[in-house]
């Protein structure tokens, strides 16, 4: 937050072109295998495959998964944010690094552990069977899996956004007589709007992706939880085309939030 | 007003995209489903023989959609344990079958199919002579099997103690495959020039590849209903008439 206070320095334009040219190899390392997809992936057969009913179904079971698993993290996620935020003294070391856990965990380990938490036999998972309840191998499983491994994204973003709040805003229109209400509406929420916003889309993004917690704690059901990279995953033992025009739809979305979030983190 | 006084800025964040991508799940949430679905949980390297069966079933009752779901067996069968909707598994490991069956988790398997072990390799144009096993595996360069720990590695290995070919073999072994799909697809796409199948896949392989049979004991692959279906009419129906429309395996070997 510089708001004329503070004048920040641009970039020095020497070494632009060296950096550029340092930059190059990662780069490509990054770009071809996604260009090779995208190359395959606009063939005539691979365009009609991305059409037929089974990826219409998967992409439907992708977005819905996402979106919920995006609203559970949303939930359950920026309260610990807000919390970090505040520096507690106590505990806030070992809650951050129980909460970044699932960002370096194996996904299948993820899984697992859902599993072994909500499954028939999980811990909680037999009492809820006992009641009738089954998680595990439905669509609430896949959104699970899901909001898992994508909440360390939205709490590391979270706390960062927290943290960037302005006191002296704040401070300033209370003095003018501005009310609570009055102040969360003008001042927090505007300033948190487009860091939470990236955060909100990088956890729909990883969410969108995600494939062995869900693989392991959901199954593999068409219509249910057969999410894009897992029907990659079975279309590739059976229809390369159709498995390639999937995964480039799902390089379009991923790349669309991606390019998204960092416009709106990065406009005035 | 106010908050425009207090520094909020132009270039308003497209948050209506987020917005609409998310209601767009939540409306693809809502849509109708209105078949009744069959999931078959089945070992990998008997989906693709499932394929016809099961277009031919969904023709003969209206409303029902069989979903196949490849996977190894041991996985379908762990899952199957923790209560995945399968409503029939189907696989090559009879002791499998046999312990889910024990254990209460699906109702009596039966035998739907009977397959042998098949040398699968390219065709050359130029040569006349038939060819031997022994031939095969020494003038092959790069060799696929499966590993041990799936139905089509662990007979491969029986083969192997008992014919002779071990030796000739093991110099030539390219890699072990998880499952049996995985050494056809490694045979089509060139990785391989001679791979271990069942002759049940040799019907499925791209017509420049041939197949010769092995010696050795077929394997079995056992279907059951899961006891907790949520159609097991449906599901028996379809177990009784895969049995009817599959043939008999062991000796079918593209000529």
């Amino acid at each position: 937050m510089t708001d004329g206070l503070l004048r920040v320095r641009p970039p020095p334009r020497r070494g632009r072109w060296l950096s550029l040219l340092a930059s190059f190899p990662g780069l490509a390392f990054i770009a071809l295998p996604i260009g090779a997809l995208l190359w395959l992936g606009f063939s005539e057969d691979s365009l009609r495959a991305m059409w037929l009913p089974a990826s219409l179904q998967a992409m439907r079971v992708s977005l819905t998964v996402a979106t919920s698993a995006t609203l559970v993290c949303m939930s359950l996620g920026l309260p610990i944010a807000w919390w970090l935020s505040r520096d507690p003294r106590v505990g806030a070391r070992l809650v951050r690094g129980l909460a970044m856990t699932p960002l370096v965990m194996p996904p299948v380990v993820a899984g697992t552990g859902l599993l072994l938490t909500l499954g028939r036999k999980g811990l909680l998972g037999a009492k809820l069977d006992a009641l009738g309840l089954s998680i595990s191998f439905t669509s609430l499983a896949a959104v699970l899996a899901a909001a898992f491994v994508s909440m360390p994204l939205i709490i590391l973003s979270g706390e960062a956004a927290f943290r960037s709040l302005s006191s002296a805003h704040d401070e300033v229109a209370r003095t003018l007589g501005a009310g609570r209400f009055a102040r969360l509406r003008h001042i927090v929420i505007p300033q948190l709007r487009r860091p939470l916003f990236a955060a909100t889309a990088l956890c729909f993004g990883r969410a969108l992706g995600e494939f062995g917690a869900t693989i392991t704690f959901a199954g593999s059901f068409p219509g249910r939880t057969r999410t894009v990279p897992l029907a990659v995953y079975q279309l590739l033992q059976e229809d390369q085309n159709s498995a390639v025009a999937l995964s480039v739809s799902l390089i379009a979305i991923s790349f669309l939030i991606m390019i998204l979030s960092g416009r709106v983190v990065r406009s005035p | 007003m106010k908050a425009r006084m207090l520094g909020r800025s132009r270039g308003a964040p497209p948050r209506g995209v987020l917005a609409s991508l998310m209601c767009l799940g939540l409306a693809a949430a809502c849509s109708p489903r209105g078949s009744t679905v069959l999931f078959v949980g089945v070992a990998s390297s008997f989906q693709s023989t499932l394929r016809e069966p099961a277009r031919a079933f969904e023709e003969r009752h209206p409303g029902v959609r069989v979903e196949v779901i490849g996977d190894s067996s041991s996985r379908l069968a762990r899952q199957l344990e923790d209560g995945a909707p399968y409503d029939i598994f189907i696989s090559a490991r009879a002791d499998l079958v046999r312990a889910l069956h024990r254990a209460e988790h699906v109702n009596q398997p039966a035998t739907l199919a009977v397959t042998g072990l098949a040398l699968a390799y390219e065709r050359v144009a130029a040569s006349s002579e038939a060819p031997t096993v022994h031939g095969l595996i020494t003038d092959a360069t790069a060799i696929g099997v499966a590993d041990p720990s799936v139905p089509l590695g662990a007979r491969t290995r029986e083969w192997l103690a008992v014919s002779g070919n071990a030796a000739a073999l093991a110099s030539r072994v390219h890699s072990l495959e998880a499952n049996a799909l995985a050494v056809e697809r490694r045979l089509t796409a060139g990785e391989i020039d001679l791979a271990i199948v069942f002759t049940q896949q040799c019907a499925s392989l791209p017509r420049r590849f041939r197949c010769l049979p092995i010696d050795i004991e077929p394997v079995r692959y056992m279907g059951a209903v899961n006891a907790e279906s949520a159609s097991p009419r449906l599901a028996a129906a379809f177990l009784s008439d895969l049995r009817d429309a599959l043939p008999d395996h062991a000796e079918e070997v593209r000529p």
